[in-house]
């Protein structure tokens, strides 16, 4: 066991006697309740709590190698099955078996970590767990059980009746302790301070936390963040009741000028010599003078209003920046929660994979919003998926190059200044062959030849951050779709972080994640173009510049900007948006105002019409019908309820910076092909298999032909039937799938051909097999459904 | 693949299997004594919509149109400081879109996971609609006949909505 195993395997258990302290308590109450008797509708209830709880006890101890404990949860677990599915009933000499294991259970976990053997020892333990089966033989026993229950069910107190354990909300049984606390799933306990508390059970610690679920947090943390549209809107308030005001001032001033006027009029009016007073023309005087008061009177209110709207926005600003500044901080917990699953992780990737590899963590006790790495745990597993099955060497590759033959990834956590972290995850792998990235871009069509052969050395490499871009020769249940990048970016930039990636041939591969320590509020830049509104996320903004027409440059197709001695892809925000743009807004002074959009490693020089102002905002989901809308990344509600669409920076510079290279050519070409309905060889001994596969893909819009063996599915390949795909098994009668795929990749004119093995071997050396023969997809049959294999074929073809 | 999304579209799948069963059942259910029904018009055509499945009629005042989304996406509305989208019913039909400023309403659906407006000229009346009198319907709606449950006596086309909702069309989703 090295070092790092030890200690992880200390945190473990530290985790693991916390969860255990919970199970074993809800089993022990439980159990109390069900002895105490009671009514037969809260007994069911309490049988199946019982039940999950030494479930979850017994995976969460055979997690951290404590064998016996979980030897007898499955044993008590036997007997409450037993329970749930009969009537059955237990006898009070079983109750006292049952609590004298809860006391063992306990006991054991007490000695957990000292070293010491529970003084009952083995033969104890073996003992026990014979009595335990004992009662979960299935026999007559129950009616010697059913009149003990009668008796004591009589004595019932009002206390029993209380007895149901308050059963956690939770459908997962069967994760693993630090799983648990890295999902930290919302509607449990398991939150801050369980995390937290390192010594378990401690009193100290007790009366210094409380355990709050982190869903009730959540709640609460989105309430006092909906506080901000109130912030902004007694700005608004604030901002209108000014603005009022000076209306009124406006109209005192006109009034001044004909002031003088209108008392001439009033004398002349007034002139008793002329003609007396006329009714109409009193009137008309009454109601100006009436006016004027009534001006002052408004005037008097608008300013006492525009007083206490400012008051207001005042004392409202910053009682909610306070309010969200302290559930920020609620809220906060250390990158450790989200990093202390990755040694298992990578433990059981590089298992699968047969990579040797070790994982070095630094700067887990940095502390960020927990949302952020809630978010993050996808991101994460994905990078360490690519470090293992894409970045480290095979030993024999590692050794030949001069390196040490177990792998090194780093993940390293540092706090930046300006409230940002760095997240850092490098292997010390082959790094990315960037001529490949670029060939497999092309292959999925999401370039064209040409344009590949353009792309600089940064463009070819931010091609991995595009869906379907994968290097891997060989699909499988792991990786290797080009999913996993795309998905990195996406979260990373929706937490208004970016994610920037940087290779060495040979030396490894580093992938950078920049975040804001906190999630909440984002400030956001409003922009106008095309007689709309967006906004930009502050963060995705480098900096905004303004240039002259003459400035713009072209290079062969593309259009640049120099910014700092650096060219910079430069368009209209109306191209990429396909909108229209308006005719009116030609710069007064003749600069068009350009903002610097950044993400992963490309920037974008955008042209937009104007910059209205950057402000806090709310960032809110587009609801959900639209899942996902291209190059909208959500929207945000104005002070004054108006809605802005916010761009997505990520999608922005994929399609401006990537699309302008891809061919126009290359897209009808992929939609004329789509005409056709793909053709499917599946090649199956099994009539069962052969039947579900053949409905599956038939269902799913795929011409489908089925043969029995390799030698049937060969001939027919080579008769020159056209298939797009074949999906074959691998243990058949005459030609096994190996052969079948090597025959055709030897075969000229089907050297291309997909092909895909489906298959109940799940083994290292098959999966190797596979590679060797040329198979471009392995799925094993155990986690076989209709929508992966679907998904490959897509991705295939 | 990850997991998530495995499972994702395995609850899905679940879900609409679920809305499927239930959607039958209400059909046989709603045959006896009649179903509380919203009557709202779409230009020229008159639709039910069953009240469970309405959260809220609201004028329609501003629209935010997106770039990009599908032509039966109208935009989006702030509902009570949430973001919803807009549909048109017609277009997502593939009938002739009437214009926009003929859409005075705003009718707030929601079904399972599923939240989000349709917009209609006018909404009329809320009505009980024995739903046991089932009639051809009439060739201008022919090829929307799988979100009708069924055509009234009134000439009403009342919308299937279970049927809308697990229609994947209409969820809007794309890739970069």
């Amino acid at each position: 066991m090295t070092e790092i195993d030890r200690e992880f395997l200390k945190r473990l258990i530290e985790t693991f006697k916390i969860e255990a302290a919970e199970h074993i308590s809800e089993i022990s109450k439980g159990i109390l309740a069900l002895e105490n008797g009671t009514d037969d509708k809260k007994k069911d209830a309490v049988v199946e709590t019982v039940f999950r709880e030494l479930h979850s006890l017994k995976g969460a101890a055979r997690t951290v190698n404590l064998n016996d404990m979980g030897t007898i949860c499955q044993a008590m677990e036997d007997i409450f099955s037993a329970l749930k599915s009969g009537d059955a009933t237990l006898s009070e000499r079983e109750f006292d078996v049952l609590n004298e294991t809860v006391d063992t259970l306990r006991t054991l976990l007490e000695s957990m970590g000292t070293g010491e053997t529970p003084a009952s020892g083995k033969t104890y333990l073996s003992e026990l767990i014979v009595k335990i089966h004992g009662i979960s033989e299935p026999t007559g026993r129950i009616p010697s059980g059913t009149e003990t229950e009668k008796k004591i069910s009589e004595k019932k107190t009002e206390k029993s009746r209380h007895k149901m354990p308050a059963r956690k909300k939770s459908g997962e049984n069967k994760v693993s302790a630090p799983e648990k606390i890295a999902d930290a799933e919302s509607g449990t306990a398991e939150g801050v301070s369980s995390a937290l508390s390192t010594s378990s059970g401690s009193a100290a610690a007790a009366s210094k936390t409380v355990r709050v679920s982190t869903e009730k947090l959540e709640r609460l943390m989105i309430q006092a963040e909906e506080m901000l549209l109130i912030k902004l809107r007694t700005k608004q308030h604030a901002f209108f009741t000014g603005d009022s005001l000076s209306l009124v001032e406006q109209w005192k001033k006109e009034r001044h000028k004909i002031y003088s006027d209108v008392r001439k009029l009033e004398h002349f009016l007034q002139n008793k010599d002329r003609h007396p007073l006329q009714y109409r023309e009193e009137k008309l005087l009454g109601f100006l003078e009436w006016s004027r008061e009534q001006m002052n009177e408004i005037e008097a209110r608008l300013k006492t209003l525009a007083r206490a709207a400012t008051e207001d926005y005042r004392s409202f600003s910053g009682m909610i920046d306070d309010l969200l500044d302290n559930s920020k901080k609620i809220i906060m917990l250390p990158f450790s929660i989200l990093l202390d699953i990755c040694p298992k992780v990578v433990r059981d990737l590089s298992h699968t994979s047969g990579k040797d590899a070790v994982i070095e963590i630094t700067g887990e006790g940095i502390e960020t919003d927990k949302r952020i790495l809630d978010e993050l745990k996808d991101p994460m597993i994905h990078l360490l998926r690519n470090a293992i099955d894409h970045g480290l060497e095979r030993k024999e590759e590692r050794i030949k190059t001069g390196k040490p033959a177990g792998g090194k990834i780093s993940v390293t956590v540092s706090q930046l200044g300006g409230g940002k972290i760095k997240l850092c995850v490098s292997d010390d792998g082959r790094g990315i062959d960037r001529s490949r990235v670029a060939a497999a871009a092309v292959k999925k069509g999401i370039i064209s030849q040409e344009a590949a052969g353009r792309l600089t050395e940064k463009e070819s490499l931010q091609l991995v951050f595009q869906s379907g871009v994968s290097t891997s020769e060989l699909i499988t249940d792991l990786s290797g779709r080009g999913i996993g990048l795309p998905i990195v970016q996406e979260k990373v930039e929706s937490l208004g972080g970016r994610v920037s990636i940087s290779t060495q041939p040979g030396k490894g591969t580093i992938f950078e994640i920049m975040l804001p320590v906190t999630r909440t509020t984002s400030r956001v830049i409003l922009i106008k173009s095309a007689a709309r509104t967006f906004a930009v996320h502050t963060a995705s903004v480098d900096r905004v510049v303004r240039v002259k027409e003459d400035q713009i440059r072209s290079v062969g197709k593309r259009a640049i900007i120099p910014v700092d001695g650096v060219n910079i892809p430069y368009r209209r925000i109306e191209e990429i948006l396909g909108l229209q743009r308006s005719e009116q807004t030609e710069v007064s002074n003749g600069l068009t105002p350009v903002l610097i959009v950044a993400s992963s490693n490309t920037k974008l020089a955008l042209g937009i019409d104007e910059i209205l102002l950057e402000q806090e905002a709310l960032i809110k989901h587009l609801g959900p019908q639209l899942r996902r809308v291209r190059n909208i990344a959500g929207a945000i509600i104005l002070g004054t309820g108006e809605i802005v669409p916010i761009l997505n920076a990520g999608d922005l510079v994929k399609s401006a910076v990537l699309a302008s290279a891809q061919g126009a050519v290359q897209r009808s070409i992929s939609q004329m092909k789509k005409q056709r309905p793909k053709s499917v060889l599946v090649v199956e001994d099994s009539i069962t298999t052969r039947t579900l596969m053949k409905n599956i893909l038939e269902a799913s819009g795929y011409r489908v032909t089925t043969t029995v063996d390799g030698i049937a599915a060969y001939t027919l390949v080579k008769s020159g039937e056209e298939f797009d795909i074949v999906v074959s098994d691998i243990d058949m009668p005459r030609m096994n799938g190996f052969d079948l795929t090597r025959k055709i990749r030897s075969t000229p004119n089907t050297e291309d051909l997909p092909v895909v093995l489906v298959t109940g071997l799940e083994s290292r050396e098959d999966w190797e097999r596979g590679i060797d023969a040329g198979a471009n997809a392995y799925i094993v049959k155990r986690s076989f459904d209709q929508s992966n294999l679907l998904e490959v074929i897509r991705r295939l073809i | 693949m990850s997991q998530k999304e495995d499972s994702d579209v395995r609850v899905k799948n679940i879900l609409r299997e679920r809305a499927k069963k239930l959607a039958a059942w209400e059909a046989t259910e709603a045959e006896k004594p009649g179903t509380e029904t919203l009557i709202l018009s779409v230009g020229n055509e008159t639709y039910g919509i069953e009240s469970k499945y309405i959260r809220e009629v609201e004028i329609l005042r501003e629209l935010t149109p997106l770039p990009h989304v599908p032509a039966f996406v109208l935009g989006i509305v702030n509902h009570h400081g949430v973001i919803r989208s807009v549909i048109d019913l017609h277009r997502f039909f593939g009938l002739e879109g009437i214009p926009l400023d003929e859409y005075r309403q705003i009718v707030f659906i929601h079904s399972g996971m599923l939240e989000f407006g349709i917009a209609v000229s006018h909404v009329k009346e809320a009505v009980m609609i024995p739903t046991d009198k089932k009639r051809e319907l009439p060739d201008t709606l022919k090829e929307i006949a799988g979100f009708i449950r069924c055509i009234t006596q009134d000439q009403i086309a009342l919308l299937d909505i279970e049927q809308l909702c697990t229609e994947r069309r209409l969820i809007v989703y794309q890739e970069a």
